[in-house]
């Protein structure tokens, strides 16, 4: 369904890979706080060949794809625990994400659609997502005195919001295609892997920026 | 020969009780029968040894010099009180005049201003202490403190007068003969007569009795 | 069909106005948490000082001041016929006296004890009047109306006054400066009136000595009032100040 066809095509695709190595490169420098976001980079890297094998064999990348998505909200909702998310409620916060997972088991697992592409999940932990960076970034700019720009943390949220408000706006094409195409949607699911490959170069910029572990640091 | 005046100082600096007690000690007129470190030492030792007078600190732990003042002049009406004060606290020294103080010094007096006081209360009379500034002066003027004495204001005549008006600017003998065109040793004499009939030790007990019966006013010397 | 992509494009639109919304309403809730927060961090301050202040004041008198007097009266202790050193004995104390003199002086602009004894009108009368007594500067003081300051208040208002006055006296050169009290509504108003030079209000707000008229917006700011500065080069200076009480 989702085929990658052309050659730069499967390069932007492959545009993973870029946040990816500097996150090897740099693997000791980055530490506890970036923990959940590498295996994420990890997970990413992993998924486009799984997805290639797939569609070889069984032309549909939906199930990858779909415990993709599973696996991606848990290590986002993870990473912004490690970053302070709800960190004097870990019950509270643990049970947050076990019930946006609910709803992906409800939908690929009771109602059996893994095999496809349902909708309420994707749309569901994207925008959790963009709240949970808005919220950061907004607590950043009213507290933190350091430089911003050059804040990974930073650097990072603005790459969730960009990237999944973009993910949104693409299942919403995706859906209205499905059901009789326009132009607008065709532009849109056109535009994904240029969004995607924007959004990894922002993502290695900030695994770039991260500063040398102190040694004696408050700061984790 | 009179005797020795009977005395109980309280004061809660040990350093400074300490002092004092060592000056009088020395002191033929004067004999020390107790120190105090608080209002309640003050009382019980008053209470025991029954001095002519008492020498307090205003401020003091347990039981301010106000409080025991207050509670000693109740029991024995007799009792000359002076009170003690470190930094002027003015309002303070004000209570303690209307507690029933007879006087009050500061503690950078010397002992000559100490001995004055004593001798001076202990005739029957205020003691000011030399150091009061104006608005001390107002302050007592308006406070409830009676002086006692009922010394007429119109025993002076406009000469005299006018002089007052200059003691209680802070004019020295010199200056007040040049601006009145008399000499230094005149005025002073005139100065001599009018400490004695107004019962004053000093400007600052000239100043208090030019206020309270209106030779000068508040607003020309503060 | 064409409904079912019109509520998809709705649904898709609604979420996305959340996040604008959220967007807005998470900075506005930060800011005020953070504004909140710098004004505690002030508070802190000012009460640290005050606090660093009372134990200085209390060390000064409680140590220092019995040893001078107790060495005044050493002094006066030593007997001697000899003039010359009773001479040198009548200096040493004069000196003493001005020593004890300065600490009062100190002691008093730090802790002003009255303030806790009799309120503020009667700390701020006592102030007037020893620093009347210093400079050049013809102060008056007016309660309009009758005032009933809250007790941890008193200190803070106390304070501003005692800037506003040196302010005046070192930089204004004026000849008069009236100060009037007055309460109305819940709040205490207070009104400072000098005849003096003026300043450019932005000027001395860029000037290191625009740190003492930030103090007062700080301290006014703690105490939940507003305080509003009137000057212009040549026309005198007005401050007014209204401070919430009930």
């Amino acid at each position: 369904m989702r085929s990658l066809s052309a050659f730069s095509e499967f390069l932007i695709s492959q545009s993973i890979l870029l946040p990816f190595l500097v996150g090897l490169v740099r693997f000791r420098r980055l530490g506890w706080m970036y923990q959940p976001f590498l295996i994420l980079l990890v997970l990413g890297a992993l998924n486009e060949p799984a997805s290639y094998l797939f569609i070889r064999n069984i032309h549909s990348n939906a199930i990858p794809n779909n415990l993709y998505a599973l696996a991606e909200w848990i290590l986002i909702a993870w990473q912004f625990h490690r970053w302070g998310f709800m960190r004097a409620q870990r019950k509270l916060f643990v049970g947050l994400v076990g019930c946006v997972s609910l709803v992906w088991v409800t939908e690929d697992l009771v109602l059996g659609q893994i095999a496809t592409f349902p909708p309420y999940f994707q749309i569901f932990y994207c925008f959790i997502t963009v709240l949970l960076s808005v919220n950061k970034i907004n607590f950043m700019i009213t507290y933190d005195d350091r430089r911003l720009y050059s804040n990974p943390i930073f650097l990072i949220c603005i790459g969730f919001i960009i990237f999944f408000i973009y993910r949104i706006v693409y299942e919403w094409a995706y859906q209205t295609s499905v059901r009789g195409s326009t132009d607008t949607a065709l532009f849109v699911i056109m535009l994904f892997g240029y969004v995607n490959a924007l959004t990894n170069i922002t993502f290695a910029i900030a695994l770039l920026c991260i500063p040398r572990r102190p040694r004696f640091s408050l700061l984790t | 020969m009179k005797n020795r005046i009977s005395l109980v100082i309280a004061d809660d600096h040990e350093i400074f009780r300490d002092g004092l007690a060592l000056m009088l000690a020395k002191q033929e007129s004067v004999e020390l029968v107790g120190q105090a470190g608080d209002g309640h030492e003050l009382i019980r030792l008053v209470d025991e040894s029954k001095p002519d007078m008492v020498l307090t600190d205003i401020k003091m732990p347990r039981l301010d010099g106000i409080a025991a003042a207050r509670v000693l002049l109740g029991r024995y009406p007799g009792l000359k009180i002076i009170a003690l004060s470190m930094f002027e606290e003015e309002d303070l020294i004000v209570e303690m005049l209307e507690a029933g103080a007879r006087g009050y010094l500061l503690k950078n007096a010397d002992k000559q201003e100490i001995m004055e006081a004593i001798l001076t209360v202990d005739e029957g009379n205020i003691f000011y202490c030399k150091h009061t500034t104006a608005r001390l002066a107002s302050l007592i003027v308006r406070s409830r403190f009676d002086a006692g004495k009922k010394a007429q204001g119109h025993l002076f005549n406009d000469r005299e007068k006018e002089i007052i008006r200059l003691i209680c600017k802070q004019h020295t003998a010199q200056e007040i003969g040049d601006l009145l065109f008399l000499s230094k040793r005149t005025v002073e004499g005139y100065r001599t007569r009018i400490l004695e009939k107004m019962d004053a030790k000093n400007t600052a007990g000239v100043v208090i009795f030019a206020l309270k019966h209106s030779i000068i006013k508040e607003e020309e010397i503060l | 069909m064409v409904t079912s992509v019109l509520n998809i494009t709705l649904y898709v639109s609604l979420i996305i106005a959340i996040i604008i919304i959220y967007f807005f309403v998470s900075i506005i809730r930060y800011h005020r948490r953070y504004m909140r927060l710098q004004r505690e961090k002030i508070f802190a301050e000012i009460t640290i000082r005050e606090n660093e202040r009372k134990r200085i004041a209390g060390d000064l008198h409680d140590s220092l001041g019995p040893l001078l007097s107790a060495v005044k009266l050493n002094i006066g202790s030593v007997d001697t016929l000899a003039p010359a050193d009773r001479e040198v004995l009548e200096k040493t104390g004069r000196y003493l006296d001005e020593i004890i003199g300065s600490l009062r002086r100190i002691s008093h602009d730090l802790v002003p004890g009255i303030l806790e004894r009799r309120g503020l009108l009667e700390a701020i009368r006592e102030f007037i009047a020893q620093v009347g007594a210093r400079g050049s500067v013809n102060i008056q003081l007016y309660v309009v109306k009758e005032i009933q300051v809250p007790k941890e208040k008193e200190i803070h208002i106390f304070r501003m006054i005692q800037e506003i006055i040196h302010n005046t006296i070192k930089h204004a050169h004026a000849g008069n400066l009236q100060i009037g009290f007055s309460e109305e509504g819940g709040h205490i108003l207070c009104l400072t009136k000098d005849d003096g030079c003026g300043f450019d209000k932005e000027k001395a707000l860029s000037r290191s000595s625009g740190l003492g008229l930030r103090s007062l917006e700080s301290r006014c700011e703690i105490l939940g009032g507003i305080l509003q500065l009137d000057s212009a080069p040549g026309a005198g200076t007005n401050y007014f100040i209204k401070i919430p009480v009930r």
